[in-house]
Parts: C-alpha cells; sequence; structure tokens
C-alpha cells in the first residue's frame, strides 16, 4: 500500500520553500499560469546567482505558483526576474551579504490596478494576495534558483521580513504627483517596474507638521543613521510618503520634484556625528562620490549621494506617516524598465 | 560573491588565482566554488571581521597571510 504523501510537508521537507507552505505545482496549475504568457515556456530569462542555475519562463511560473500567484501576476513576476538580473543591481552580492536587504518592488503603471497590486492601506503589510504573493515569487526564485540559502550561501545575519515578499504600487488615488515612473521618463500609461535593493521600512511618525519644511527635516532624519549604509557609501533609498504627508507639501504648492530635492538637501550629518559610531571609515568617506573632508568635524554628509538615487513614492494609507527604507553598502543600483503583459 | 566568481573565472582563462575572504564567509564560499565547478579550490581564510581593524593591524594581517596567497598562487 503506498503511504499518502502530505504534499506540503514534502516540499516544506526539501525545503523548497520559505518556511511557509507553497501552492503545490502540479502540472494543471503550472499549465493554467503559463496561460497568462504568449512567451515559450522554455525561453531563457537568465542564470540567478549565486548557484547561476537558469530560470526560464517555466521556472518562473512554476515558482509563480508556489508562492499562490494568480495567472495574471506572471506578466510581472517573468518583468521582475529579468530586471534584477541587470548587472548594476548586483544581486549576487545581495544574496551573499551579511546584511538583509532585499529587492523591493514598485510597480506602476494601469496593469498593476487591473490585477490588483494594492498601494493604499496597509500595502507593505499582510492581507493582499497580489502585493504578497508576487513579491513571495521572486524570493522563492532567489532560494530555490539562486540558491540563496541562510547559512549555506547567504551570510545575512538577520534576513529580514521583507525577503519574504516587497511589492507595492503606489496611491494612485491620492497621489498628489505623478507616478515614481512618470518621474523617471515613462509615460502614465506604461507598466514599470522599479526595484531597488533596500531594507524594511522604519517610519516617520510626525502627526505634528503642518508645513512642509518642518515635515521634511523629520523624514530627512528618519533617512540618517550611524548604522546606514547609506551615509558611508553610494546607496540607494526608498522614501514613501503617505497621501496625507504628501498632501501637507502640496497644498503648500510644493511639487514632487520640490520635495525630493529638498530631502537631498537637507538629510545627513556631519563628519563629527558620523564619527562617533557605526560604519564611519576614514578611507570610506574618501571614497565617496561627494566632497566629504574628514578631518573637518562640520563637513555635512549627505545622505543621497545623487539624485537617481531616491526613489520617492506616495503610499499607503491615510495617516501622519512617511516610510523610509535603507539601502545597501554601494554595490546595488535600483533599476527600473517597461515589462510585458 | 563575486571574488569567487573572478576566481574561477581567471582560472577558467589559465590565470592563477585565489580568494582572500574572512572565516564568516567560508560556507558562501565553498558553495560557491562548488557549484561554479571548483569544489577542492583552495581560498585564504582570515578571522573575521576585517572591517573594524586599524590601518596598522591590517598590514599585520596581511604579513602574516601574504606568504600563503603567494604559495596557492604558484603550487598550482
Amino acid at each position: 500500500m503506498i503511504e499518502q504523501i502530505d504534499e506540503f510537508e514534502f516540499f516544506l521537507e526539501k525545503p523548497w520553500s520559505d518556511g511557509l507552505p507553497v501552492v503545490t505545482p502540479t502540472e494543471e496549475r503550472i499549465n493554467r499560469m503559463l496561460s497568462a504568457t504568449g512567451r515559450d515556456p522554455d525561453e531563457i530569462i537568465g542564470p540567478i546567482p549565486p548557484a547561476m542555475e537558469i530560470a526560464t519562463v517555466a521556472s518562473v511560473a512554476t515558482h509563480a505558483v508556489m508562492a499562490g500567484c494568480k495567472p495574471e501576476y506572471l506578466p510581472v513576476v517573468l518583468g521582475a526576474t529579468e530586471l534584477m538580473l541587470q548587472a548594476e543591481f548586483n544581486v549576487n552580492g545581495v544574496q551573499g551579504t551579511m546584511h538583509g536587504v532585499a529587492p523591493m518592488m514598485i510597480v506602476n503603471g494601469p496593469y498593476a490596478l487591473k490585477i490588483g497590486i494594492h498601494g493604499g492601506s496597509g500595502c507593505l503589510g499582510p492581507g493582499f494576495r497580489a502585493n504578497a504573493s508576487i513579491g513571495r515569487a521572486i524570493r522563492l526564485i532567489l532560494m530555490n534558483i539562486g540558491a540563496g540559502l541562510p547559512g549555506i550561501s547567504s551570510m545575512t545575519v538577520f534576513g529580514m521580513p521583507s525577503r519574504f515578499t516587497y511589492c507595492l504600487t503606489e496611491n494612485t488615488e491620492y497621489n498628489p504627483w505623478e507616478s515614481l515612473s512618470v518621474s523617471k521618463g515613462y509615460s502614465a500609461d506604461e507598466n514599470v517596474l522599479t526595484m531597488a535593493m533596500v531594507e524594511s521600512p522604519r517610519f516617520c511618525w510626525d502627526d505634528v507638521s503642518d508645513e512642509p519644511e518642518r515635515l521634511i527635516r523629520g523624514i530627512a532624519d528618519t533617512m540618517t543613521a550611524m548604522g546606514s549604509w547609506n551615509m558611508h557609501a553610494r546607496s540607494d533609498m526608498v522614501v514613501a510618503m503617505s497621501p496625507q504627508h504628501a498632501e501637507i507639501c502640496e497644498k503648500s504648492g510644493w511639487s514632487r520634484d520640490e520635495v525630493h530635492t529638498r530631502l537631498i538637501e537637507v538629510a545627513g550629518r556631519t563628519v563629527s556625528n558620523l564619527k562617533l559610531g557605526g560604519n564611519w571609515r576614514r578611507e570610506r568617506a574618501l571614497a565617496l562620490p561627494v566632497p566629504v573632508d574628514p578631518d573637518d568635524s562640520e563637513c555635512f554628509v549627505p545622505t543621497i549621494k545623487n539624485s537617481v538615487d531616491l526613489q520617492l513614492i506616495v503610499a499607503g494609507g491615510w495617516g501622519p506617516c512617511t516610510a523610509v527604507c535603507h539601502g545597501w553598502s554601494g554595490g546595488s543600483r535600483a533599476v527600473h524598465s517597461s515589462y510585458e503583459v | 560573491m563575486c571574488s569567487v566568481h573572478d576566481t574561477v573565472e581567471f582560472e577558467k582563462l589559465g590565470t592563477a588565482s585565489t580568494t582572500v575572504l574572512t572565516t564568516a564567509f567560508a560556507k558562501a564560499a565553498d558553495f560557491q566554488f562548488r557549484s561554479k565547478g571548483m569544489p577542492s579550490h583552495p581560498y585564504i581564510e582570515l578571522p573575521h571581521p576585517v572591517s573594524n581593524l586599524s590601518a596598522i593591524d591590517m598590514r599585520e594581517l596581511t604579513l602574516r597571510y601574504v606568504d600563503d596567497v603567494v604559495l596557492q598562487l604558484t603550487s598550482r
């Protein structure tokens, strides 16, 4: 008599999951997933570091099934898999790093709304299938095809909750400005992915400010920390303003560009402060792509070394909160592209 | 991780190469060399960490291991 196999235990024991049960990737489910793309299942997407096993449309679809994706999510998963393999994104480095940054996916354009990617209340937390499963598919690909496994090929000290899933869109209903993708030169009706290697967010909770300058000072403070790699290398950062915070700026006549510029101007710390702890090293300061005099205690070290590194979005529900996601150690550049639907 | 990949690629081109890493990355290096088809490739394993060493301490550490680097590059 054949003993019945518990399909969930089977995948959990392999281990082919992120610690949570996966949807069993039967042929039927994979074929249903593949029906959402006209691409050849055997089409090569690329090697996933560090194992460099080759991801194909079919293997990406398999992981989309495992993650719990609907078939209509597959174009986003395929687009993200392709995008994250761009050399400057440096998945290879992040897969092995002691740090815990994860590829945050900001999905803009009409398709994101059509398939239900959420950008409102709770968009970085549980409860939204598209957000949860699309990001999870990417993590399962990184673990199973790339073998990015903690303690084996990944030396991450803690990992991060965002390594389970990290996917959202902007709050299109209440965003008073153009989207991130439009700010990068895409048209509003293009389907665009932006990915940045960043930490889980920390909040700037400000229910006092009623004008932009004070609000931005508080957000800028959250953009700095002695132990943040953003202070000691050129690194990306995501700042997600809630609609309430964005409205404070917009009602005072500030454009998205002006907020972006002002955040870059005021976010930073002096040399004397940075020397007190964290990752300060003289050699690192001298290697920065902005002029820093390590012998000038009042020299201002900006958090953002290049304006393209600040990914400013409007997301989340109504409330006095901005989420700030710090970056990695200078070895990864955010990437963006349109994706095929 | 990039260092291991570079070492493998140099070796494939016929240039002797080795990787210098700290003990915290030894498991990752073992995995990477294995997955790149060079499971027994030697590397230099330094005590972890090195990022908080002073310039003087870093020089002393380097001098302690430089002969091993030379040996690995010339003995194969």
